[in-house]
């Protein structure tokens, strides 16, 4: 290996696979050691990429400014919070006026809900405007990196998949469905374009 | 019979002496699974096999009453109970704790990958050495099959010679860049372009081979007993394993390879690779920046000094560092001033002059930012160290694939 720290890959996952995620750990006990969120699918993220419509932005910060994005994929809605210290991604937020399609690069933080649930949420190092072909691209590209991460489920030495499997134990079944739908979706807008 | 027939039966023998089960009940439990919650046949039968386990109160090991003796060349279906004859004819490196023992397999009729557990306990296999092997389990992955060791597989080590086809099944001449499964057999016609420190003594070689398409990584074990390549040289080679780790390829000589040295010049490829995917950050250095204006030193300045040279009057480039992610891999890369300009649609006396009315050089990476980050892009262009260098790049439009996914997520 050599010697430069390697970037964390981006993970590719839908929103619902991603709101369903609660674990996080790490896998050294070194104080800056990456943070992981375990993926329902068998996979850690410490690192998502998506792209989706920024349909609301608020400032919901009490001092400073704090800003919330609500970011939607075919399945569900990603929530992005930034504040004074991801400044780009703040002012991003400030200033895109929803509906956008954005692209968004961040890492995972759980926190944990008045009712003592574990909720998950993307602190962005990045949010840009995109076009829809991006987002359409994301979306095949999503269902792809799903559908690999399914298939490599039931392998014996996939650690992830075994750690989600005791820590979540929900059925991948509605992952795959998901992808199936998320795709179709595509089509179906592709027919409306067609019928115009 | 279908394919849900067949399991129940097979379920059914295997639980027909602990419980007491119908083949219909199974079918039908099957069915529900497959038919009703979409649940391949595969998955199902497992799903149900682990409840009759659980009612029974068995391990699944246990089930491995029915092992059958088998030739490689025939296991063609994952989750069977075989006993093979068979020698040793490679242990690799396992790469995870939980791996005691991995390796290649041979007899008479071709080759198969095995695994040994950690857990089993079993005892260590030789290279080279012949063994009876009893109650293996085989797998699948993508097509390719493998046979596991696991606790109640027996292991006798037998005074027999195999004769293993020289091919280990067939070898095929290829050229490097087209190497892209692991476990083939191929052969190549290659110039040793490097030769590295081996950093183990069960190595005996390692380094890179090359042809005209490419160089791909080789390995070769101490065990294996064969002549020693010299750097520069070029060489026939038959009968090496190709192997894959984290999606780089590389090939394995071993004792059944032949390497014949060949009395002609080969060139070797250039490392070109294409990249693809969402570029997903610009990285530090990025932008209009300053070079050392010494002869041959091209350093990028910091604050106005070289590392070299101490304080210089920089010369203004443009560059781009960026990072391409396809969820599954990231590559490092750099757009020189061209390749910039082509990119941002900025020239480098646009970014002086942004830069001017700002007062401030980093006005113009937070434009280019703006521009490409979350797009998608093609890279295409030599490695240098960690970078690709952007020779050739395209922006990347709408999907091209969604079809053949959908196909791919439904069957799933």
């Amino acid at each position: 290996m050599s010697g430069a720290p390697t970037r964390e890959v981006a993970q590719r996952v839908f929103a619902r696979e991603f709101s369903d995620g609660s674990d996080t750990f790490k896998e050294s006990d070194e104080e800056r050691a990456p943070v992981y969120l375990l993926l329902p699918t068998g996979e850690r993220a410490n690192r998502i990429f998506f792209v989706g419509t920024l349909t609301e932005t608020e400032d919901v910060g009490s001092d400073s400014e704090y800003w919330q994005g609500r970011v939607v994929d075919p399945t569900g809605t990603f929530y992005v919070y930034a504040g004074q210290y991801q400044p780009e991604a703040a002012s991003a937020l400030r200033e895109i006026e929803p509906p956008e399609y954005v692209a968004v690069a961040g890492k995972p933080r759980t926190y944990e809900t008045d009712d003592g649930d574990t909720n998950v949420a993307v602190r962005p190092e990045s949010i840009t405007v995109v076009d829809a072909e991006t987002r359409d691209r994301w979306v095949v590209e999503t269902a792809e990196r799903t559908i690999e991460r399914l298939q490599a489920f039931e392998d014996e030495t996939n650690e992830y998949a075994r750690m989600a499997e005791e820590r979540y134990d929900l059925p991948l079944e509605n992952y795959r469905r998901e992808a199936v739908s998320a795709l179709e979706s595509l089509e179906e807008d592709d027919e409306v374009a067609e019928s115009d | 019979m279908t394919d849900v027939q067949q399991h129940a039966t097979e379920i059914h023998d295997q639980f027909s002496d602990t419980l007491d089960i119908s083949v219909e009940e199974v079918e039908e439990r099957l069915e529900t699974l497959v038919n009703e919650y979409r649940v391949p046949a595969e998955e199902a039968r497992r799903s149900v096999t682990s409840s009759y386990l659980d009612k029974a109160d068995m391990d699944r090991e246990e089930l491995g009453g029915d092992s059958e003796e088998r030739t490689i060349e025939s296991i063609e279906l994952p989750e069977q109970w075989v006993d093979l004859t068979v020698e040793v004819l490679q242990l690799w490196e396992p790469m995870s704790e939980s791996v005691a023992q991995v390796g290649l397999l041979g007899d008479e009729t071709g080759t198969i990958k095995f695994t040994a557990w950690a857990t089993s306990d079993l005892p260590e296999l030789d290279e080279g050495g012949t063994y009876r092997l009893e109650n293996l389990v085989t797998d699948e992955y993508e097509g390719r099959f493998s046979v596991k060791l696991n606790r109640t597989t027996s292991i006798e080590e037998i005074d027999e010679e195999i004769d293993v086809p020289e091919s280990g099944g067939t070898s095929e001449e290829r050229e490097i860049a087209e190497i892209d499964t692991p476990e083939e057999w191929v052969d190549l016609t290659a110039k040793v372009s490097q030769l590295w420190e081996p950093r183990s003594e069960s190595i005996a070689q390692v380094g890179l081979l090359g042809d005209p398409s490419g160089t791909i990584k080789f390995t070769k074990w101490a065990t294996s007993d064969l002549p020693e390549l010299d750097e520069g040289g070029v060489y026939q080679l038959t009968n090496l394993v190709t192997d894959e780790y984290e999606g780089r390829f590389s090939v394995k000589l071993n004792r059944t390879t032949g390497i014949e040295e060949l009395d002609e010049e080969l060139e070797v490829g250039d490392d070109a690779i294409a990249v693809e995917g969402a570029l997903v950050d610009i990285q530090r250095g990025s932008g209009l920046i300053k070079r050392c204006p010494e002869d041959d030193c091209t350093r990028v300045l910091q604050n106005g000094r070289c590392s070299e040279h101490g304080e210089v009057e920089g010369e203004f480039d443009l560059r781009v560092k960026a990072v391409i992610d396809d969820g599954n891999e990231v590559h490092e890369t750099i757009f020189n001033q061209e390749a910039t300009e082509e990119l941002t649609d900025i020239t480098l006396d646009e970014a002086k002059e942004m830069a001017m009315d700002a007062l401030d050089t980093t006005v113009v990476a937070d434009e280019i930012r703006g521009d490409v980050l979350g797009s998608y892009y093609r890279v295409e262009g030599p490695t240098l160290g960690r970078y690709v260098l952007a020779n050739e790049f395209e922006k990347l439009g709408g999907p091209t694939d969604a079809e053949e996914t959908l196909i791919k997520a439904r069957s799933l």
